[in-house]
């Protein structure tokens, strides 16, 4: 599955992996709130991918399209070279990139055969023309999450300054 | 010497330029192979552009999208129905009138030219043939009518077999186009999934608020011109509103062009005078003074930033190969060209993959 060809990706039916990522992002602070009914809509419209081990998912510095969401398998954040964080099934990593074309503050390998599904900035935006309230909700989460992030490297810098 | 040509291949505009020369050769490819369905395709998608709106205002009040899809398209078939089953009457009448009118053309053309002759005899001091002149000028314009109504015999053959598809094509088109789309995306590499997709929704943005702009000004330069000319009392006011607004599409050479049909309409009717020429021009210039002071700065010019050089040699060139058609759309088409490379370009050099092997 890691190693297919394009005709494969091509043909590939889409049902098999909605079921459980819609599980997934149930259960993830994103989609906190936002109704059942329009996560699996907005899921429909997600770009599953495989990725083999020792593969880059997203590279330091580049622009992001979106977020990733790891269905199976394991992946490892890191900066220049250095591990920071082991991401697994159900974790949701480049949120950033849902609300800005920035570069990618770090590199995500997949350390495992994984297979990833993409949620691209287009595909939100696409969500906020049709379903405004649903996805001003999960808008409304991911300020939240990158405001709590902001305040911890704010409180990591002040300890880091103090001693 | 092999690191320089490793170099130079390896290039963000190389690279753009290789990926870009693929796309073209597989459009140019699939025009070939679509093209007796490409006027289906094309109306197909226009329709498309203008529905889709529709669709999703509907699912986002709950409607399935199936349903959605199918109560839109069920209301524009409809729709056509009724406006087919209005028009055709006055469009027929328009053209029996225009048939039994073309048999007194060379008594008119005849009429014109001994006028022109007289103006120039007392005028210039010098005249010419009046008769000769006609019969020459009714020889050729029989001669290009025949051929022009056997092109558009067939043609319509051809649209009316392809109005059948429309619906169909269009239906299915709201129903799965973003799947589609998504399929077709899904072939990209891991590594240029991401920036396959950031090129396609800048470059998609940019080409759709071209194709607005030129719309609106299109519309708009025909509604103005059909009120003026129905207001000045010049026949088929419509359709030469609409071959104005198409006219003044053309760079550099369509604010000329676009004065010639109503003119020639006004010296071919029952009673041609100065007056109504005089009519005829002033609502072209106003049309196309409201087009150079509101609608190109509002609406076109920010979208299309081409040189004039580039525009001038394209439009000739695209009129030598592809005549009329080619004159229309050959701003479009330069436009859609310099985008898809330039954000190639831009997401090569900026946001690629920095080892590409």
């Amino acid at each position: 599955m890691a190693s297919e060809t394009i005709w494969l990706r091509l043909f590939r039916p889409k049902v098999e992996w909605v079921e459980d990522a819609c599980a997934l992002c149930e259960k993830n602070p994103l989609f906190d709130k936002v109704p059942r009914k329009s996560i699996r809509w907005l899921v429909t419209r997600m770009h599953p991918r495989s990725y083999s081990e020792g593969e880059p998912i997203v590279g330091m510095g580049n622009a992001g399209a979106g977020a990733v969401l790891i269905l199976s398998g394991e992946a490892s954040v890191r900066i220049n070279g250095i591990e920071l964080e082991r991401m697994h099934r159900g974790d949701l990593f480049g949120e950033v990139a849902l609300a800005a074309d920035l570069p990618r503050t770090a590199e995500v390998v997949a350390v495992q055969d994984s297979e990833l599904v993409f949620f691209l900035r287009s595909d939100l935006q696409e969500w906020l023309a049709i379903m405004p309230k649903e996805a001003a909700r999960l808008l409304q989460n991911l300020s939240k999450m990158l405001a709590q992030r902001l305040m911890e490297k704010n409180k990591m810098i002040s300890r880091q300054t103090g001693q | 010497m092999k690191n320089l040509a490793t170099a130079l291949l390896m290039h963000p505009a190389s690279l753009a330029a290789m990926v870009f020369a693929v796309g073209l050769g597989a459009a140019w490819l699939f025009l070939c192979i679509a093209s007796p369905i490409l006027f289906t395709l094309v109306l197909s998608a226009m329709f498309y552009a203008a529905l889709s709106p529709t669709v999703d205002n509907l699912v986002r009040r709950d409607v399935n999208k199936s349903t959605a899809v199918a109560i839109v398209m069920v209301v524009v078939v409809l729709l056509m129905l009724g406006l087919t089953a209005l028009l055709y009457p006055a469009i027929s009448q328009q053209f029996e009138t225009f048939s039994s009118r073309s048999v007194q053309l060379d008594e008119r053309i005849q009429a014109l030219s001994m006028q022109v002759d007289a103006w120039a005899r007392t005028h210039l001091g010098s005249g010419f043939d009046p008769d000769q002149v006609a019969m020459r000028v009714v020889q050729d314009l029989s001669e290009r009518a025949d051929a022009m109504s056997t092109a558009v015999r067939s043609y319509f053959n051809d649209v009316a077999f392809s109005l059948l598809l429309v619906p169909l094509v269009t239906f299915f088109l709201l129903k799965d186009y973003r799947m589609l789309r998504s399929e077709t995306m899904q072939a990209l590499p891991n590594r240029y999934f991401e920036l396959g997709w950031m090129v396609y929704n800048v470059a998609t943005v940019q080409l759709q608020n071209y194709a607005r702009g030129i719309f609106i000004q299109a519309l708009a330069m025909s509604l103005i011109c059909t009120i003026g000319f129905w207001l000045a009392g010049i026949e088929y006011a419509p359709v030469l509103g609409l071959l104005v607004g198409l006219l003044n599409l053309i760079p550099f050479f369509g604010i000329s062009l676009a004065k010639v049909p109503p003119v020639l309409v006004v010296l071919l009717s029952d009673k041609p005078d100065l007056l109504s020429v005089g009519l005829a021009l002033l609502v072209v210039f106003v049309a196309q003074a409201v087009d150079n002071i509101y609608l190109t700065p509002r609406v076109v010019a920010k979208s299309a930033s081409l040189h004039p050089l580039t525009v001038m040699l394209g439009v000739m060139l695209a009129g030598y190969y592809y005549g009329f058609v080619g004159l229309i759309l050959a701003v479009p088409v330069i436009f859609s060209m310099k985008v898809i490379y330039f954000e190639l370009l831009r997401g090569i050099r900026y946001f690629g993959p920095k080892h590409v092997s």
